[in-house]
């Protein structure tokens, strides 16, 4: 499958970037490349351009690309989808895999890197590859695992919000938030909320919003 | 008083990583596509291998800045976490092997570290950059006097006509972080080994 065939739409806030990306993208022979500034223009131009391939950085003016993404990937289900990034940070490794994108490519790397993950995620667009994807899961797999009703608690617990807001909110009693609570503890190896709270933030568990 | 002036400290140091992260990382991002646009549309030859010189450079420029961001984003420098964390991600984008062994104590004074870390990131990238190595192995020793960091590579011979003076080799930078904390760089082949030793007073 030839790249510089396929319909590219880059989503990039830096102007110098997305604009050394399409020359160098052009210079490789891709004549039909459609770019957004943030993540209402990405959706916009998702919708109009119906790329093959979507290109985007992580950190985006309104918010974090995953979102993008995992809609891109949604109402395409071929579509090759790059995350570009500046970050290093292995948190946001895994949360890539699992918004549905291929791979996940700093910045430096050439423009041959891009495109041979553009090729390979065409072939195989179920497929996610990133450097130092292994580190992470081998790091990933020592977090502790919380299940997805103490993750809500978790999540509601950051907010500062009372036990009782918490089991109005989750629809469960005041001893069952209890419960989760003491779980939630004993698996973070903590003692009280605020432990608790900057223990879950530091793994990247969830996060402030 | 205290906590409020390393609080304003860290929040002054994670606004110019905000800066470094926002400007600079991404005006070197875009030189690189350029390079790499000038690269595709040059003709095989010497231009187009000078052009891949500086893409090469420009690449290991945005990968000590990304590491740089990374150590002012950090609250406190934690020398021996920061050198695991430089091999692993070398290893991690090269085919090369890369161990560190490390002493199983030793304590060294934040601004001291910092600057031992830089010398010997510049070391073990310039290896992997242009030694053709496939084994690079560094060693970390101290004791009461001074600290030592052992890099060999398995690499071709290093011929930089400065490269055997002691202090004059590398980068402008290399040297003067190695005088400014009075310290010394000696160079020796040995054995189809390239060794380069780093002592540094304590």
């Amino acid at each position: 499958m030839n790249v510089s065939e396929q319909r590219l739409l880059i989503v990039e806030d830096h102007p110098v970037v997305r604009q050394g990306l399409m020359r160098a993208l052009e210079a490789h022979g891709v004549r039909e490349i459609f770019e957004a500034g943030n993540l209402a223009e990405g959706r916009g131009q998702l919708a109009k351009a119906n790329p093959d391939v979507l290109i985007t950085d992580l950190h985006l003016p309104d918010g974090l690309s995953f979102e993008l993404i995992t809609w891109a990937r949604k109402i395409k289900p071929e579509i090759a989808i790059i995350i570009l990034t500046v970050e290093s940070n292995p948190n946001f490794l895994i949360a890539a895999a699992e918004s549905g994108a291929n791979a996940l490519i700093h910045k430096s790397a050439p423009i041959t890197h891009l495109l041979n993950s553009i090729e390979a995620a065409l072939k195989a667009p179920k497929s996610f590859t990133a450097e130092g994807l292994a580190d992470a899961i081998k790091r990933e797999r020592t977090k502790p695992h919380l299940t997805p009703r103490e993750l809500e608690v978790l999540e509601k617990l950051i907010t500062g919000a009372e036990l009782q807001t918490i089991g109005n909110a989750l629809y469960i009693s005041l001893p069952t938030v209890k419960t989760h609570l003491a779980s939630i503890y004993r698996k973070l190896e903590c003692d009280n909320r605020t432990s608790a709270i900057t223990r879950a933030l530091s793994l990247g568990l969830v996060q402030l919003k | 008083m205290r906590l409020k002036n390393s609080t304003s400290d860290s929040s002054e140091r994670l606004r110019v990583a905000r800066d470094l992260h926002d400007t600079l990382a991404q005006e070197l991002a875009a030189v690189g596509y350029l390079c790499d646009e000038a690269i595709s549309l040059s003709a095989m030859g010497n231009t187009r291998q000078s052009l891949m010189d500086i893409r090469s450079r420009i690449s290991g420029l945005n990968t000590v800045l990304r590491d740089e961001i990374g150590i002012l984003r950090e609250e406190h420098f934690d020398l021996g976490a920061r050198l695991t964390s430089l091999t692993a991600e070398l290893r991690a984008h090269s085919d090369k092997k890369i161990t560190l062994a490390l002493p199983t104590t030793f304590s060294l004074e934040n601004p001291l570290a910092l600057e031992l870390y830089r010398i010997v990131r510049e070391l073990i990238t310039n290896i992997v950059t242009h030694a053709h190595a496939s084994s690079i192995n560094v060693a970390v020793r101290q004791d009461a006097h001074s600290i030592e960091v052992l890099i060999s590579d398995d690499g071709i011979e290093n011929l930089d006509s400065d490269v055997k003076k002691e202090f004059h080799f590398g980068s402008l930078g290399l040297k003067e972080r190695i005088d400014s904390l009075g310290g010394k760089l000696t160079y020796r082949r040995n054995q189809e080994q390239n060794d380069y030793l780093v002592v540094i007073p304590v």
